[in-house]
């Protein structure tokens, strides 16, 4: 039946008189205000009318799926209707902001210049903390995968190696159902790498087992990853080998010529992932080596293990079983040495930042300077934050008109808060994007200061781009919340009036966040002054031994002067120039190797273990190391030559002598070749590693067989010429090995480079986190001064003196960047008095970095404002005052 | 000019034929007689809000009604805009199509 409404109309008296109304229940949402309200009562109470008839006229079931009906065809439109509008306000908001934008060019520029400056520093620092983080991350099943590291405990020492013995990884294979793969890798850093006349050093070499191939993830381009390092003499190059050598990747079966030796090649990988511990160019078979005697050798440390255990290993069962894994091969003789092998797992995606062990593939990286690093990238944004705090609230007076007449208009307070979160958010993502753009153009300068290798593209990921953005809303809102919070309170009867102070409200709050930025900005800065004084220091700190004016050339790729190093060093000191040459094992900055030493007539329970180095008899003159006492080597005494010990004061320490004289005609029996010698001399405590680390005992034997280096003293007057002629004596002596060579004092500088590199970037996040309290200041300070023109104007009309106006107006800031300093002083005193434990030899925090950073932060605060303080006061009263 | 839509067309022609009689449920009915269906309400409110901010018609409320249970209905009244929005539409339809009487397919093929 139809529903007329000419009828309907006609009956209606009679249908209220005869039945009572039905309710149906509302379906919609109540309205929450008076607006909607009109709109949903105009619509429920229409339905509402033709059901009360449909009802009384007809079955009720009908009546009601009718109304139902009626509500769920509406509810598109009902939506569309409420977006429409939404959508309508939404452009007005958006029009008044871009409108303040161009208004208050300046502010608009402080806020998003701090903004995006902010939040660039924090991109690069998620940049380089995802890198950290992301270490042998990508191997498959990488959980699976573990290397074992073997702590040798004898009754003196304790020390924990990284690499193992060759014969664990079999022996674990063999002895344990628990491990699917078990390899062995040992790195052999620089070697000579030949294809016919072209030939270079490469340091990343590294001789395998074929099951590394299954246990780690290399991704194969050409060759059978089942039997690639099977063979001896067999060998998988990166494809930026295949591309040097051979000028592109098909380089199967083709030869390559290592250190005078032929390998098949026999599989081409792609290049090594940057994060990875270890980073790889050459991978022979460790087949090649079957013959070494070293492979039985239950005591050598050399080989790096690593082990993919099976699916659903309980790895904590597993472990206690391998920790004395040796026990049952060499257990007894082991127990005569006082000595325990402790073995231990170590999962492989931690290797990069949690182990600090010796002998290490690669120095591992810090889990102190990510942490560091992200609370600076935190803390600048926190500084951002406050910043844009701190200027909406200030400028709030400007906006409180716009806030009234909304008011009188009927907007809500929800509606004013959302429009000027709105803003914020609008800013938080504008600086998102220009932030991207500033990290994109800082990375490549970032990557040439770390020496990281950074990739922009890590940001373009799908998940990484959605989180920023949640990043920007968040930090969007955070600003903005505040500022929303106080524009919305603003009552609109007094605003319209005009009576309202510009900037008074939230000075308290104000003053609060310009102190914190100083604060943090304070700390920045003394943490960076530290970090020079201590580089500085450990730069400059006599270390034993002269370091200047020492040109080294070391020996690689199988250069063998064992015989003739007498001839060697005479080619060499043939030029006026050199004043003096010497062989040696190593030279300070580069490694030392580490062998068991043991004092004759004591039992074996005293074995030690000590750093070992082998030099010639002019090395102690030549480097120009205090002996303490004894003498040392002398050419003339041909009994020194294999036949006597240097140790020095650490040494003496070690062995529990009293004094150095003790030790000399005392006997040791080294571990490296066998030989029982006497001590002959006490050298001082040289510094042959970086000063983060204390002198450890040394033992120095005149050893012809590990001459690796030599190091000539040259007079630096007449460099160019210098260098032709030694360049010109080694290609006489050794034409197929390119000529390299390195000046000793930046070499062992070298050491420190990780951690000046972080400084140096710790120095610029400084800088910026600076700045952006500073474009902050800037902004607070233009904005004090314009809202106090008139005052200055009063002033200057009743005689205050320019100088006098500019003091009173930057007073205020100083005040406040003082208090600032208080607060920072004891917090970096703190942070920087831990950082300092890291090393060994280290400066004394001093008072100098405090002042020195509180008078930066003063000057730099007082020219922010004093700008904006000069302006004010020399400008013309009569201006100021005309409008009154 | 910017024309009205053929909803906010069919809407303006019900709410003035029905000469100040008009609300909710009897616009409803008034474009069932016009075009033979009946529109859900959404849309006729939709519609309806938006011509009123453009001012093409006007609301009042009535006095409460005891029916609708002591509320108020809400009427709609053409404006002096709404009708020349009208004219405007009547006059582009009529031009528009000015010069075609039988409209098929095929003479247009051939």
């Amino acid at each position: 039946m139809g529903w007329n409404s000419k009828s309907h109309i006609r009956e209606e008296s009679q249908i209220n008189g005869k039945k009572e109304r039905e309710i149906p229940s509302y379906p919609l949402p109540h309205p929450q205000t008076a607006s909607q309200g009109e709109d949903f009562y105009e619509f429920s109470d229409d339905i509402d009318e033709i059901f009360q008839h449909k009802a009384s006229s007809g079955p009720k079931w009908k009546a009601r799926a009718w109304y139902w009906f009626r509500v769920i065809e509406s509810i598109p439109s009902i939506i569309m209707d409420y977006i429409h509008w939404r959508l309508i306000m939404i452009k007005n908001y958006l029009k008044i902001a871009l409108r303040n934008f161009q208004k208050h060019k300046g502010y608009s520029f402080l806020n998003i210049a701090g903004f995006s400056i902010g939040m660039a520093c924090c991109l690069l620092i998620l940049i380089y903390v995802r890198h950290e983080l992301s270490y042998d991350k990508y191997h498959q099943d990488g959980e699976r995968i573990y290397r074992i590291v073997q702590d040798i405990r004898t009754q003196t020492a304790n020390r924990i190696f990284a690499p193992v013995s060759p014969m664990v990884a079999p022996t674990l294979k063999a002895d344990y159902p628990q491990v699917e793969y078990a390899a062995r890798i040992i790195p052999a850093r620089s070697r000579l790498v030949r294809r016919e006349a072209t030939f270079f050093y490469e340091d990343r070499f590294m001789y395998a087992d074929q099951e590394l191939l299954d246990i780690l993830t290399f991704q194969f381009i050409q060759g059978n990853p089942q039997e690639a390092l099977i063979r001896p003499n067999t060998l998988v190059i990166s494809q930026r080998i295949a591309h040097k050598y051979f000028g592109n990747v098909d380089s199967l079966g083709k030869t390559l010529e290592i250190n005078q030796a032929n390998y098949e090649i026999t599989g081409v990988v792609k290049d090594s992932p940057e994060n990875t511990h270890v980073k790889y160019d050459l991978i022979a078979s460790l087949r090649t080596l079957k013959d070494w005697n070293e492979m039985s050798n239950w005591h050598s440390t050399m080989f790096f293990t690593y082990l993919k255990l099976k699916p659903n290993v309980n790895v904590e069962e597993f472990s206690s079983q391998v920790s004395r894994l040796a026990d049952k091969y060499v257990g007894e003789q082991l127990n005569n040495w006082g000595t325990v092998y402790h073995y231990f797992l170590q999962p492989l995606s931690s290797i990069h930042l949690h182990s600090q062990f010796s002998f290490d593939i690669e120095p591992p990286g810090n889990p102190v300077y990510i942490m560091i690093f992200s609370f600076v990238g935190l803390f600048i944004l926190l500084i951002a934050c406050l910043n844009f705090m701190n200027l909406s609230t200030a400028r709030a007076a400007n906006r409180a008109r716009e806030v009234g007449l909304r008011k009188v208009v009927g907007a809500q307070k929800l509606q004013l808060i959302s429009q000027f979160l709105g803003e914020s958010l609008l800013i938080a993502f504008l600086s998102l994007g220009l932030a991207m753009v500033i990290a994109r153009f800082a990375i490549p300068f970032l990557n040439r200061l770390t020496g990281i290798n950074l990739i922009f593209d890590v940001l373009l990921n799908p998940v990484v781009l959605l989180s920023l953005i949640g990043g920007a809303f968040l930090v969007g809102l955070t600003a903005g919340l505040y500022p929303a919070f106080v524009l919305s309170a603003f009552r609109p009867v007094v605003t319209l009036k005009g009576v309202q102070r510009a900037g008074s409200r939230g000075l308290a709050l104000r003053t609060v966040l310009v102190v914190v930025q100083f604060a943090i900005s304070v700390v920045l800065i003394i943490g960076t002054l530290t970090m020079y004084k201590q580089f500085n220091f450990m730069k400059n700190q006599y270390l034993g031994f002269e370091k200047e004016q020492k040109l080294v050339l070391p020996l690689r790729g199988g250069i063998d002067i064992q015989k003739n190093f007498e001839a060697v060093k005479d080619m060499f000191s043939k030029h006026s120039s050199v004043t003096g040459v010497t062989v040696s094992s190593t030279v300070p900055g580069r490694g030392v190797s580490n062998f068991g030493i043991k004092l004759v007539g004591e039992d074996d329970s005293k074995n030690q273990s000590m750093f070992h180095m082998y030099f010639d008899d002019d090395f102690i003159p030549e480097y120009g190391i205090e002996m303490v006492a004894g003498r040392a080597f002398q050419k003339e005494m041909k009994t020194d030559f294999m036949g006597a010990f240097l140790i020095n004061e650490a040494a003496v320490k070690a062995f529990g002598w009293s004094s150095p004289e003790e030790a000399l005609g005392k006997r040791l029996f080294t571990g490296h070749g066998g030989r029982t010698n006497p001590i002959i001399g006490v050298t001082g405590d040289f510094h042959y590693r970086g000063l983060q680390s204390q002198v450890e005992p040394l033992v120095m034997e005149f050893l012809p067989w590990n001459f690796r280096y030599i190091s000539l003293s040259i007079d630096i007057t007449d460099l160019k010429d210098t260098l032709a002629f030694v360049r010109s004596q080694w290609k006489t002596l050794w034409p197929g090995h390119p000529f390299e060579r390195f000046f000793l004092d930046t070499d062992f500088d070298r050491q420190y480079r990780a951690d000046e590199q972080v400084g140096s970037v710790f120095g610029i996040f400084t800088l910026l986190g600076l700045a952006i309290a500073c474009l902050g200041l800037l902004g607070l300070a233009s904005f004090t001064a314009e809202s106090r023109t008139k005052e200055i104007g009063i002033r200057k009309v009743l005689g205050a003196s320019v100088g006098g106006i500019i003091l009173m107006l930057s007073r205020q800031f100083t005040k406040w960047v003082l208090l600032a300093n208080c607060i920072s002083w004891p917090v970096a005193y703190f942070i920087m008095f831990r950082w300092l434990k890291n090393f060994a030899y280290r400066t004394s925090i001093g008072i100098w970095p405090f002042v020195l950073s509180g008078a930066f932060a003063l000057l730099i605060a007082f020219l922010t404002v004093s700008y904006q303080s000069i302006k004010a006061a020399i400008a013309n009263p009569v201006k100021s005052l005309r409008y009154e | 000019m910017i024309l009205i839509s053929r909803a906010e067309e069919i809407i303006l022609l019900a709410v003035y034929k029905l000469e100040g009689n008009a609300y909710g449920p009897t616009i409803r009915e008034q474009i069932y007689e016009d075009i033979g269906l009946y529109w859900s309400f959404g849309v006729i409110y939709k519609a309806l809000k938006k011509m009123k901010a453009k001012g093409y018609v006007k609301k009042t409320s009535s006095d409460p009604i005891a029916e609708r249970g002591g509320r108020r209905r809400y009427y709609y009244e053409i404006t002096a805009t709404g009708i020349s929005a009208l004219e405007e539409i009547r006059r582009i339809h009529s031009s528009a199509w000015d010069g075609i009487q039988n409209l098929t397919f095929e003479k247009k093929a051939k």
